[in-house]
């Protein structure tokens, strides 16, 4: 019964807070460019209303449209369970590797609803995105395995803080670079345009309307919160011992200076051609490759 | 004793299958009915008798037959044995009752002849993992050959079957010269070929020797098993067979090849340095990688099925050589599990691999192609086969809970037990470098399959025969779900199965007891379940309006199917960005009314082209031929010269015995 109140508890709380880690990245993003934004709890404002909106489905679709949005919500809800946020022992759930293929089981689902409403925009999204997948999960795979091999368990509870050495600011760039493409975020994709010749979060997601829309937004902004509490986890881990308030307002400091960073990412970088991105990922491939290699000379 | 008289009723069941159907052969129902019902008898004895097998403690060995003084067929099922035994019985059980009603469509063939083949090709695979003698093991190994020779050419009609059915018996004797190499180098001057004694022989020969033994086993067997690369038959020849055989062959054929691997070299040859290990990974993973590219280019379902047997074959070989790297440091416990997880990714490709070969026959069957920009919104028409492909689809790309995902974590755990040993930087690197490309081969299976399934089952038909597609016969889809059931089962049990799994290791190569192997499987599938099922009832409860269901906004025109995306439309990204690895060509040809301005037509072609057939095959073959014909002035064409070469040969052996 405690497993499952930490474990829920805490999936609980990083849904609660996503939308306000999007909220804070939107104004932060805005106010680089001189813009007054919107206000920082805008994202909430958005699903509610999504929510209440009434859901429009093509014809040409079968279940699985209608499946896919509590699929990849609840992927995503599991992955925000795993990683242990208060250093105490939750339910078993995974571990490192489970948490990468629970990134692929979303996308998967995800990719496949793209395809269905036989708009030649989803197919773009869908296509584009498998694409991205296959440059994205082996630098993912690397940076996280070099952490694993350094300190010998795929378990979460281990791996805590493993990045705090020299090597792990290599790898630290090597997952940023993963964390803003699978963000979909600029220069990888840009989350804030609904152009064919750039899209491809928002192309998969466009057939989408009401609640359905608003539980996969949702699922994005806790996929981005989770990215950010990864790195959080392996490079800035809170201290043994501590209270749980203390753990979860310092995590919430440490999200919103993550968050900083990527909008500052955002707002310096243009987006990449589409066909850039394998330069992108093969130099976060060579900095996570480079902390492998320094591990074990 | 029991275990004897089945094997005796499994022999004999099998033979009434392949007998029968041509006493009955003009009654075309009735032969192809007898022929599978026989047959698939015969799996069900064989799944007992592999049961009985993987769980008595012992090896359970019996003399069925003296053939020649001095060889006899003897049977030795040992666990590893047994194991192969269940994983042919079971997706021989499965394809001989769907072919029943499926076959039909091959109603104007000789459907006895094909009954013939088919039940000589399962007897010969059950008698090539368990028979306890190399002499018998290569003549079963044949007669497996030849009989899927003949069911691969069973369309022979057609120019390109006969074509592919050429380069599959070529490339298999070439790889049977290089298994019996290994065998004849292990032979004592006796000239006893029993596996037993062969181990003994190898026991005393010297390290080169042995390398030697284990590069013709390598060649041997990885070219059975479609290892790059020697697998250029392997996607030539399952798209020719009819699809019941292609399952088959893809599902259990080619692990007949592991099984000679493992038997060869971790039972009778013993453990030899860790480059050995090291070797059969990087195969693997080659194997592995250039499997699933190629796959994705693919367009007809049966060539893109047959790219990822190659694909999970290399994922069998990294698990063996992981395996085999373990035992060279002497480390017996991981060992005996990175054998397991192979194993155990053996099990699960053969299910999912035959579930999905005979979902397409499902396709294949109600739509009469297997091309995948033919079909389209078929999970409207064909419910129950669209669920089962998506299963089997969901299996082989790694997604958890399901059983392709289970030993792939497994073998990622595994390879990073290497990385966490202190022997060298080399190998802790390299087993990260090889867990990234295990993901890679992840990504680039599920982007393959999204196409695979969201082309040919959502979205609008692309062809009047995919809009007027009718769901299978129920009887097809009964005995192909239990399939899809097992994905689950086995994924979600996967450490039950690896408890069973880790005993074989054991008794081959003995070490200590293993401990219990625990995963995450179950309490994934059980958070998954429930999180859906709250959501769906919150939804429920809190009411909101129902879906709307409208036509698909397409800027104010209506759309059809031609605006969706093909099957190479959704691959050109990656064969764009893996442009070095595929080398695609496209050619694009205006036809003009009048030039500049008013095309008539435009002609777009684009094609990959496989880097081996242009860097190793072609060259070895201008040479071979160019040796052979210079080779040519002995043969004058004379009869007498030949009498007297063979003269002279006879004199020189003479005086060589002298």
């Amino acid at each position: 019964m405690r497993e499952l109140l930490i474990t829920g508890g805490q999936a609980f709380i990083l849904l609660l807070i996503s939308p306000l880690i999007q909220g804070i990245i939107k104004k932060a993003k805005a106010r680089l460019q001189r813009r007054r934004g919107p206000k920082i709890i805008q994202p909430y404002h958005d699903i509610i209303k999504l929510m209440r909106r009434e859901a429009v489905s093509s014809v040409n679709t079968s279940w699985i449209t209608t499946v896919v949005p509590y699929i990849y919500f609840s992927a995503f809800l599991i992955a925000a369970s795993i990683i242990p946020v208060s250093g105490q022992k939750g339910l078993m759930l995974g571990d490192i590797i489970v948490f990468i293929y629970l990134f692929a089981l979303a996308r998967f689902f995800l990719a496949l609803a793209a395809l269905e409403s036989a708009s030649a925009f989803g197919g773009m999204g869908s296509s584009r995105e498998m694409m991205i997948a296959s440059l994205v999960e082996p630098v993912f795979a690397i940076a996280l395995f070099g952490m694993v091999a350094l300190s010998g368990s795929t378990d979460f509870n281990v791996v805590a803080g493993a990045g705090q050495n020299i090597s792990g600011v290599l790898a630290f760039f090597g997952l940023m670079v993963v964390t803003v493409t699978e963000t979909g975020r600029i220069p990888a994709d840009n989350p804030d345009t609904h152009l064919e010749l750039t899209m491809v979060h928002e192309g998969m997601l466009l057939e989408y309307s009401g609640r359905q829309l608003g539980l996969l937004h949702a699922a994005a902004w806790l996929k981005q919160t989770i990215l950010l509490v990864l790195l959080v986890h392996l490079f800035l881990p809170a201290q043994e011992g501590s209270g749980l308030w203390v753990i979860y307002l310092s995590l919430f400091g440490k999200l919103t200076m993550l968050g900083l960073i990527l909008a500052l990412i955002e707002s310096l970088t243009v987006k990449m051609r589409l066909f850039r991105l394998p330069h992108l990922m093969a130099s976060g491939a060579i900095f996570c490759l480079a902390s492998v290699l320094i591990n074990n000379l | 004793m029991i275990t004897y008289k089945l094997f005796i009723l499994l022999f004999l069941l099998y033979t009434l299958g392949a007998v029968s159907p041509f006493i009955t052969r003009h009654n075309r129902w009735m032969a192809l009915k007898l022929g599978c019902l026989f047959g698939a008898g015969g799996s069900l004895l064989g799944l007992w008798i592999g049961i009985i097998g993987l769980t008595s403690a012992g090896e359970i060995t019996f003399n069925i037959a003296n053939i020649l003084p001095g060889v006899s067929i003897g049977i030795a099922l040992d666990k590893l044995s047994a194991f192969f035994m269940i994983t042919i019985s079971l997706v021989a059980l499965v394809t001989c009752l769907y072919s029943i009603k499926y076959m039909k469509i091959y109603s104007k063939e000789n459907l006895a002849w094909w009954s013939f083949c088919l039940n000589l090709f399962i007897l010969a695979m059950i008698f090539v993992v368990t028979v306890n003698n190399a002499l018998t093991f290569l003549f079963f190994w044949e007669v497996m050959t030849i009989s899927s020779y003949f069911l691969v050419t069973y369309s022979f009609q057609r120019e390109f079957v006969r074509k592919a059915g050429f380069i599959y018996i070529v490339m298999t004797h070439i790889g049977t010269v290089f298994i019996a190499t290994a065998f004849f180098l292990m032979l004592s001057p006796s000239g006893d070929w029993n596996f037993t004694s062969l181990a003994e022989i190898a026991g005393t020969l010297p390290p080169a020797t042995k390398n030697l033994i284990f590069i013709c086993a390598l060649m041997g067997f990885g070219t059975k098993a479609g290892a790059v690369p020697l697998h250029i038959w392997l996607p030539r020849a399952h798209p020719a067979a009819p699809t019941p055989v292609s399952a088959i062959m893809s599902g259990v054929m080619l692990k007949t090849a592991i099984y000679g691997l493992i038997r060869l070299i971790i039972d009778i040859l013993g453990i030899g340095p860790s480059w050995w290990g090291g070797l059969v990974v990087v195969v693997g993973l080659v194997s592995a990688l250039i499997g699933v590219i190629s796959a994705l280019m693919e367009h007809d379902l049966k060539r893109l099925l047959a790219f990822h047997s190659v694909e999970n074959i290399g994922i069998i070989l990294m698990g063996i050589g992981t395996s085999l790297v373990f035992y060279s440091w002497n480390m017996s416990v991981p060992a005996a599990i990175a054998l397991a997880v192979g194993l155990f990714h053996v099990l699960n490709h053969a299910i999912f691999k035959s579930l999905l070969f005979l979902s397409t026959a499902s396709v294949y069957y109600a739509t009469g192609t297997k091309d995948i920009d033919q079909l389209g919104g078929l999970i409207k028409k064909m419910p129950y086969t669209a669920v089962l492909f998506l299963i089997g689809a969901i299996s082989i790309s790694a997604i958890p809970p399901f059983n392709g995902f289970a030993s792939e974590y497994q073998l990622y755990l595994s390879m990073l037990t290497v990385s966490y040993q202190d022997v060298s930087a080399i190998w802790s690197v390299g087993a990260i470098v090889t867990c990234a490309g295990l993901a890679l081969t992840g990504a680039l299976a599920a982007a393959c399959f999204v196409k695979a399934f969201g082309i040919s089952f959502l979205a609008l038909p692309r062809t009047q025969r995919a809009a007027e597609a009718q769901e299978v016969p129920k009887s097809m889809i009964y005995t192909i779900a239990p399939l899809a059931f097992l994905c689950l089962l086995l994924g979600i049990s996967s450490p039950q199965v690896m408890n069973i799994l880790t005993d074989i290791p054991l008794q081959l190569a003995g070490g200590p007891q293993i401990p219990a192997i625990q995963t995450y499987n179950l309490n994934l599938f059980l958070a998954l379940g429930i999180i859906v099922i709250v959501l769906v009832g919150l939804t429920k409860i809190m009411g909101g309006r129902p879906v709307r269901k409208t036509e698909t906004w397409c800027c104010g025109i209506e759309i059809n199917s031609a605006m969706e995306y093909t099957a190479a439309s959704f691959s050109q990204p990656i064969r764009r960005v893996y442009r070095p690895l595929l080398r695609p060509h496209r050619s694009v040809k205006k036809e003009f009314y009048s030039l500049p301005f008013f095309k008539y037509k435009i002609i777009f072609e684009e094609e990959v082209r496989s880097g081996l057939k242009d860097f190793i095959y072609q060259p070895l073959r201008a040479n071979i031929i160019y040796i052979s014909k210079k080779w040519q002035i002995i043969q004058s064409g004379n009869i007498n010269l030949y009498l007297v070469y063979i003269f002279l040969t006879l004199i020189a052996l003479l005086i060589w015995a002298h």
